[in-house]
């Protein structure tokens, strides 16, 4: 019989490395949104509660704010999810020469740091010389060239693209790697049993890869969320806030504004909602049931 | 027959589509890599530079400290990789064989590590980080990105662990071996494909980090490749040139080694994906 | 039973990780045998800048044996943020070069060291120029007799044009503003992908716009004797209005709304745009992408109705107040802020040193040189000024500035609105500092010098 403690000896080291190095930060954070801390004022450090968090309330460019994230990760989740699960059948259904080499192309965008993928792809949509500009005049879908970044109904729709390009590679990897995992037997019985290509999909596919998806887009979802350095290279939030994010305007806040106490209370608000989406996120998943399972 | 045909002709031209996709970037990054200067703005476009040169190779290789950039960041990703693994396979290997009290926390605590932004968290992390008096030491970095990654990473091994059979560790106990003898001869082995994949994510965290390596190091010698690679962005002028030469040199490893691995990769994920 | 957690494996691989560690270059950042006690100087400006400060760390610590002068480059987009990371994080660099915009908030920080009584006894303190004093008077690192920083550079603004668009026109360079907006008007043929100006849009766009409002106002002043802000003002409005009109009526690429100093260069050199005005340091930007005196021609500003504004500014050596080699930076910043080495850096990176004999250099008032210098000597000109003083400045100009000036571009607001939005945000500013400091706020100085 194994221990009781076993378990926790063994992840003994991660709690070790996490707790000795997130504690302190993740609990000082806390701490500090109750405070009122302009660095320039680095003396005048009054307890003052929850007025950060009222404040935040009634602040109409954390709304905007928000409603810019909600955009961003809502529409990027949904595009490269599509299309990452798009590509991952595609893989599982083929085999050909070569597929290792193409295999390991497609996968490079993830190897790409984020402010590089943000240059190539602003300077692809760039208004004067960009090449998508060029390919869109030369198929004849535009007459003139767009200024897809400073255009304020395209500028976030443009960082989204780029955050497609990077994250299909993502959520091809594993959920290839899910598919493959699937026993060739359940499909055989789902042939016998005359089901169609999509009813095969349905009922046999989609709930063994079910627990992954669950997974992957819990944690794609809060990473694009806290993602500012794309959105930053690529439009500084612009034009006007068209496509300033939470997390750039955390940024903001704290090194532009120098409102520490205020950007902590921020931070705090995001961490707090993407834990409610994990919380309604898990439970629709039904992922600790599976778990137990 | 008809329809196997048309399936084919359908699956290849997706699998064409999303290729273009993926390389049109890249081969722009390649292609700006090698083009001059005074080609970069022109109208119409050139997709292809009419003088093409290895001018800003040359530059990146042999008069910038890019080399010792990489050679850093080489040093530092494989480090917070292993550290990583280290501790992520005993912790997925809890997570996936035993019933506990502290499981559900567990994730959730893992999981809140990744809520809070990064931005907030700078200041204190330095805090700490210059109280172990490790800023501007590459160690600080390690140690940073093994943090960060241990959540995913150990989530990742969990899904591993929990798709190899326990019955084969069960039968090593029996013949009186321990429960670390069982991990190390009997899981860990049968696992190997998904440390790799694991290895992988985590090396290519590191090897891409951007805030931390600027916040944390104040030496040249010390940059990881991102930071060399920003500072061809200066006040006024982006030398695209020489960036996107370092960018491709910075692309050569992960796609080499992404060649040769992504088959363990992938069948190592495949032999437990990350089911939870 | 053994209670160690780390499986063999594992532990070879920290111990592998380890060894690595072990060997990598520069671990702790000290590079070399050197075991003189090191001053830390942090840079952000980038390119030839920081060779230049590197090569003058290099002399300076071949001269002397006492300390070690190690020069730090940061990446300018997040040079700021990284400083103050260090500053709020307790390891400060000893040295560090600061815009004048930055001065008031690490001022205000207590990041740094009061400089006075070293500066009120150091000889050299009389080669600066009047204006470089002036200018560091506006960015308040000198308040009345007290010294946080000392002036390093001076940069001032020029007007920039595509020499052969103008000869091909049969035009020079504007002396009005409404020759100006003739010659971007003619400057511009949209097929040819050519527009007259570059227009910044986005950051620091506010540069570009305050000094018009100035040359429509014919002031510099932002409050009235009472307090009350006076930027939203008709004239200011007037001013704002003949910005924004180049941008409505397609004198400048459409992208240019989100332009910052980046790409408005890039615009000019790259031969979309023709004309920008910026600082002198842009001379050799363009010099090295390929423009010479047969493609490129500068000019002073041109006036406006009522004014012709100078735009300058500095950048700063500042002293941490946490460094603890106060006698060694005091001796080097003796060395590096004299006539010889000011005057070296300025010639080598395209700057105006802030000595005296910097001013009337001929090597540095020649060539592409000389419309800049023949506008920091004019004492006619409008200095243009900021309430440097104000800590909300740095977001005031970063974040709000841009913000209203885009919406305004993008027409959900009218010039008039945006100004009135400024004016209240830095009014509920000043407020504030009155309250705190009493009425007697620093105001600016008329003309320059």
């Amino acid at each position: 019989m194994p221990r009781k403690s076993e378990p926790y000896l063994l992840l003994a080291p991660a709690y070790l490395l996490i707790g000795g190095f997130m504690l302190y930060p993740m609990v000082s954070v806390v701490l500090l949104s109750l405070h009122k801390y302009q660095l320039t004022d680095p003396l005048d450090r009054p307890f003052i509660g929850l007025d950060n968090y009222r404040a935040i309330l009634g602040d109409a460019h954390f709304l905007e704010s928000l409603a810019n994230s909600a955009v961003w990760v809502g529409l990027s989740l949904a595009a490269q999810f599509a299309l990452g699960f798009a590509l991952s059948l595609l893989l599982n259904t083929t085999s050909f020469r070569g597929k290792g080499l193409y295999q390991a192309v497609i996968f490079t965008p993830w190897a790409v740091s984020g402010f590089l993928i943000a240059l190539i792809w602003a300077w692809m949509l760039n208004g004067e010389f960009g090449l998508v500009n060029d390919l869109f005049l030369r198929f004849g879908l535009i007459d003139t060239k767009i200024g897809f970044l400073s255009n304020e109904r395209t500028a976030l729709l443009s960082c989204v693209v780029a955050n497609v390009w990077f994250g299909i590679t993502f959520f091809a990897i594993m959920l290839y790697a899910a598919l493959q995992a699937i026993p060739a037997s359940l499909y055989e019985a789902a042939d016998m049993d005359g089901a169609s290509a999509w009813q095969t999909f349905w009922r046999v596919t989609v709930p063994m890869v079910r627990p992954t998806i669950t997974v992957t887009v819990l944690l794609r979802a809060i990473w694009i969320f806290n993602w500012a350095d794309l959105i930053w290279v690529m439009t500084k939030g612009g034009p006007g806030a068209a496509s300033q994010t939470l997390a750039l305007y955390v940024f903001q806040k704290a090194f532009i504004g120098l409102d520490f106490g205020y950007a902590a209370a921020l931070g705090v608000t995001l961490a707090g909602l993407s834990l409610a989406f994990t919380v309604v996120w898990l439970r629709i998943g039904r992922f600790h049931e599976e778990a137990s399972a | 027959m008809d329809k196997p045909r048309g399936r084919s002709i359908l699956i290849g031209g997706g699998l064409s589509v999303f290729l273009l996709w993926t390389v049109f970037p890249l081969y722009w990054m390649a292609a700006t890599s090698i083009t001059p200067e005074t080609e970069l703005f022109v109208w119409p476009l050139r997709y292809f530079p009419s003088t093409p040169i290895l001018e800003h190779y040359a530059d990146v290789l042999l008069r910038t400290h890019i080399p010792r950039y990489f050679a850093n960041s080489l040093t530092v990703s494989l480090s917070a990789a292993a550290a990583t693994l280290a501790v992520a396979i005993p912790g997925g290997y809890a997570l996936a064989r035993y019933r506990f009290g502290g499981r559900k926390p567990t994730v959730l605590a893992f999981l809140a590590t990744q809520m809070t932004p990064m931005v907030v968290l700078i200041v204190p992390l330095f805090i700490v980080f210059r109280t172990l008096n490790l800023i501007d030491t590459s160690y600080s970095l390690i140690i940073v990105y093994t943090v960060l990654n241990v959540p995913f990473c150990s989530m990742m091994m969990q899904g591993f662990f929990a798709g190899i059979p326990s019955e084969l560790e069960e039968a090593a106990q029996v013949d009186g071996g321990t429960r670390l003898d069982a991990i190390l001869r009997v899981a860990v082995p049968l696992a190997r494909s998904g440390l790799i994949a694991t290895f992988l994510f985590a090396f290519i965290g590191a090897w891409n980090e951007l805030l931390f390596a600027i916040m944390f190091l104040n030496s040249d010698e010390t940059f990881t490749l991102p930071v060399g690679l920003y500072t061809f962005i200066s006040k006024y002028d982006v030398h695209w040139g020489r960036m996107m030469a370092g960018a491709t040199i910075a692309l050569a490893p992960a796609l080499a080694v992404f060649g040769v691995v992504q088959r363990y990769m992938v069948s190592g994920l495949v032999s437990g994906a990350v089911k939870g | 039973m053994s209670l160690s957690v780390l499986s063999r494996r594992s532990m070879l691989k920290i111990a592998g990780g380890a060894m690595l560690g072990a060997m990598l270059p520069g671990c702790g950042g000290s590079g070399g045998s050197d075991d003189r006690p090191a001053l830390s100087l942090i840079t952000p400006l980038g390119g030839s800048k920081d060779a230049a400060l590197a090569r003058l760390a290099n002399q300076y610590n071949e001269m002397q044996s006492k300390v070690r002068v190690v020069v730090n480059p940061v990446p300018w987009d997040q040079a700021h943020a990284k400083l103050l990371t260090m500053i709020a994080g307790g390891n400060p660099p000893d040295l560090m070069m600061l815009s004048g915009m930055w001065m008031a908030e690490f001022r205000a920080m207590n990041a740094l060291e009061d400089i006075s009584p070293w500066f009120h006894n150091w000889s050299g303190k009389d080669d600066f120029a009047p204006l470089a004093l002036q200018r560091s008077r506006i960015a308040t690192a000198i308040v009345g007799d007290t010294v946080f920083g000392l002036p390093f550079e001076v940069t001032v603004r020029a007007m920039f044009y595509q020499k052969k668009w103008l000869d091909e026109l049969g035009l020079q360079p504007a002396d009005t503003r409404e020759q100006w907006r003739t010659l971007l008007e003619k400057m511009t043929i949209s097929d040819k992908n050519r527009y007259g100006y570059a227009l910044r849009g986005s950051r620091g766009g506010f540069w570009s716009w305050w000094a018009i409002a100035e040359e429509y106002a014919s002031t510099n002043e932002w409050f009235d004797a009472d307090h009350r802000c006076i930027i939203n003002s008709p004239d200011h409005v007037k001013g704002l209005e003949y910005w924004n009109a180049i941008f409505q009526d397609g004198l400048t690429p459409p992208d240019s709304i989100n332009w910052g100093y980046t790409e408005l260069v890039q615009g000019f050199w790259s031969g979309v745009c023709g004309c920008i005005e910026q600082d002198n340091e842009v001379v050799g930007t363009c010099v090295e992408h390929g423009m010479d005196a047969s493609t490129l021609v500068t000019a002073i500003m041109p006036a406006g109705p009522k004014a012709r504004v100078t735009s300058n500014d500095i950048w700063t050596f500042a002293m941490s107040s946490a460094t603890k080699n106060k006698d060694a930076a005091y001796a080097f910043f003796e060395w590096l802020l004299a006539p010889e080495q000011a005057i070296s850096y300025a010639r080598e990176v395209g700057v105006i040193p802030p000595v005296k004999q910097g001013f009337s250099d001929p090597e540095l008032s020649s060539g592409f040189y000389k419309p800049f210098m023949d506008m920091i000597n004019d004492p006619t000109m409008l200095q243009n000024w900021y309430p440097n003083y104000l800590p909300e400045m740095g977001e005031f100009v970063e974040v709000m500035v841009t913000r209203e000036q885009q919406n305004m571009l993008l027409k959900r607001q009218s010039p008039q609105e945006t100004l009135d939005k400024l004016a209240d945000f830095i009014q509920a500013a000043e407020k504030k500092y009155v309250d705190r400091y009493g009425p007697d706020t620093p105001r600016p100085p008329e003309k320059i010098g």
